[in-house]
């Protein structure tokens, strides 16, 4: 690992994995968060312990539930996911769901009383209040996924487990840095390091900056 | 749009872009080869696969470094078709259970006891690798060594385990740390602690000449450290599979030669240089398991 190409290769390859993992975790975290909050008491209370609880599960853990998940002999081993970008996608997916769900639940509690306004409009739980509430928070639920990508993008053992490390098919800079440390070259593990917290870095910069905008 | 919508598009967007690429551009034919981490480490195997990839174009070979023991569990869930491993006691027990096909001993070094250098158990001087495991051990209980263990069921932990049992001794206490690691990870452990340990000389090779070590080789040579590799084809394995398998038995001498030549130093013998039979050692290491 040596060449400018393989090192943009790896960067594309982790960006879109852990940008599109996060996406995904927030297309059902924002409902099901949002639906709580509007519930509220019980509810809402169990709900954001446990998505406070979950977020400190260890990521191998994760990834090996769903490696037996996924592997050749186990339940879902006909769809041939493990080793893929598509199985990184999905881990990380669920990894970061309860620390966007946390995000999420502390940018809606606050308009728990809009909220309830406009369930009376629309209808509890109606796709028109998960529109206009997230409308209303562009930033905070920007934010959100932000901080789920950065989660995903840095995290290592999902992405082994699931991955596998393949040279030119899922290898990410976690994994590619972990790989150069086993090699002994610590100089190219560094600067792996560092661009990937230079992309990082400036990748938050810009997100943020246009959700400002609006 | 809104900003839900456009999360819903762009996730959706996004995970079908990955699932038509994975579509379109899946090879012609792939194999999965799951492998001990010393031959991937060293770079060997990557050496192997562009050689093979370069016979036979659209032919891709994926490589997953996962240790021995986690190598042979992956294959006999199906999760790979070709293993490389370096343990045959554990490689017997998946022979046994009728997991893999058929295999080839393919090439073999020597596991070195490396440690500080001023060498406090005096090991130097040890006769065999199992007086040198008992003054290490002496060393350990009297407080002047301590002994750094891999404990992952890798090739080297299962080697490192029969010298204890060899030796007679039953390696735990305050001497004895595992280091629950890879190979590298252990020889930094080792070097920060001042302490032995049993290495592929692959991997302390790598790590001495980048300068990340200054551990001393202090006791190699004897059959008792030889590290065979072997090469398996899983049962279920597919054409593509096959093929690789063949191919590497085949050309297994010539990458040897390749692979020495630009590491500069023999890391690899061909199993032919081995003065007897490498099978009857192969079968006293994995029968000595049992």
């Amino acid at each position: 690992m040596s060449l400018p190409g393989e090192v943009v290769e790896i960067t594309i390859r982790s960006l879109y994995v852990s940008l599109t993992a996060s996406l995904l975790a927030s297309t059902w975290s924002i409902p099901s968060t949002i639906y709580a909050v509007y519930k509220g008491g019980k509810l809402s209370r169990g709900y954001i312990s446990l998505m406070n609880t979950l977020m400190g599960f260890p990521t191998v853990l994760i990834g090996l539930l769903l490696y037996i998940l996924f592997s050749r002999s186990g339940p879902l081993g006909i769809l041939r996911l493990l080793y893929t970008p598509e199985a990184m996608i999905i881990g990380q997916a669920v990894l970061v769901t309860p620390l966007v769900s946390s995000m999420i639940y502390e940018v809606v509690s606050k308009e728990r009383g809009e909220l309830i306004e406009m369930a009376k409009t629309f209808g509890a739980g109606g796709r028109e209040v998960v529109e206009l509430l997230v409308e209303e928070n562009r930033e905070g639920i920007i934010g959100s996924i932000v901080i789920g990508f950065q989660r995903a993008v840095g995290e290592l053992g999902i992405a082994l487990m699931l991955g596998g490390n393949i040279a030119g098919y899922t290898r990410v800079f976690t994994t590619a840095i972990a790989l150069e440390i086993h090699k002994g070259r610590f100089d190219l593990a560094i600067s792996l390091g560092l661009i990937l917290l230079l992309i990082d870095l400036v990748l938050v910069a810009i997100i943020r900056l246009l959700g400002w905008r609006r | 749009m809104t900003l839900y919508r456009w999360i819903l598009v762009l996730a959706t967007v996004l995970l079908l872009a990955a699932s038509i690429y994975t579509w379109i551009y899946r090879p012609g034919s792939e194999v999965v080869v799951v492998t001990t981490t010393s031959l991937y480490a060293t770079g060997f195997l990557d050496m192997a696969r562009e050689a093979y990839e370069s016979i036979y174009p659209g032919s891709i070979v994926k490589i997953v470094s996962l240790g021995s023991g986690a190598a042979l569990e992956a294959a006999s869930r199906g999760d790979g078709e070709v293993v490389f491993a370096h343990a045959p006691s554990l490689e017997k027990q998946y022979i046994e259970r009728g997991v893999l096909r058929e295999g080839r001993i393919i090439m073999y070094n020597y596991f070195v006891i490396v440690g500080p250098p001023d060498d406090p158990a005096n090991i130097s001087g040890a006769e065999t690798p199992i007086e040198a495991f008992r003054r290490i051990y002496q060393a350990g209980l009297e407080g002047r060594a301590i002994f750094i263990s891999r404990g992952d069921n890798s090739g080297t932990h299962v080697k490192e385990l029969e010298l204890w049992r060899l030796a007679g001794i039953e390696p735990s206490g305050d001497w004895y740390i595992e280091s629950g690691s890879g190979m590298g990870q252990t020889l930094l452990i080792a070097d920060e602690m001042g302490g032995y340990t049993l290495s592929d000389i692959g991997t302390y090779v790598i790590y001495r000449s980048e300068g990340r070590i200054a551990l001393e080789k202090l006791y190699e040579g004897g059959d008792e450290l030889i590290n065979i590799y072997s090469i398996y084809l899983v049962e279920g394995a597919g054409d593509e599979a096959r093929r690789f398998y063949s191919y590497i038995v085949e050309n297994i001498d010539m990458l040897i030669d390749l692979f020495n030549q630009e590491a500069g130093t023999k890391i690899f013998y061909k199993a032919s240089e081995y003065d007897g039979s490498l099978r009857d050692t192969w079968e006293t290491l994995a029968g000595d398991a049992d």
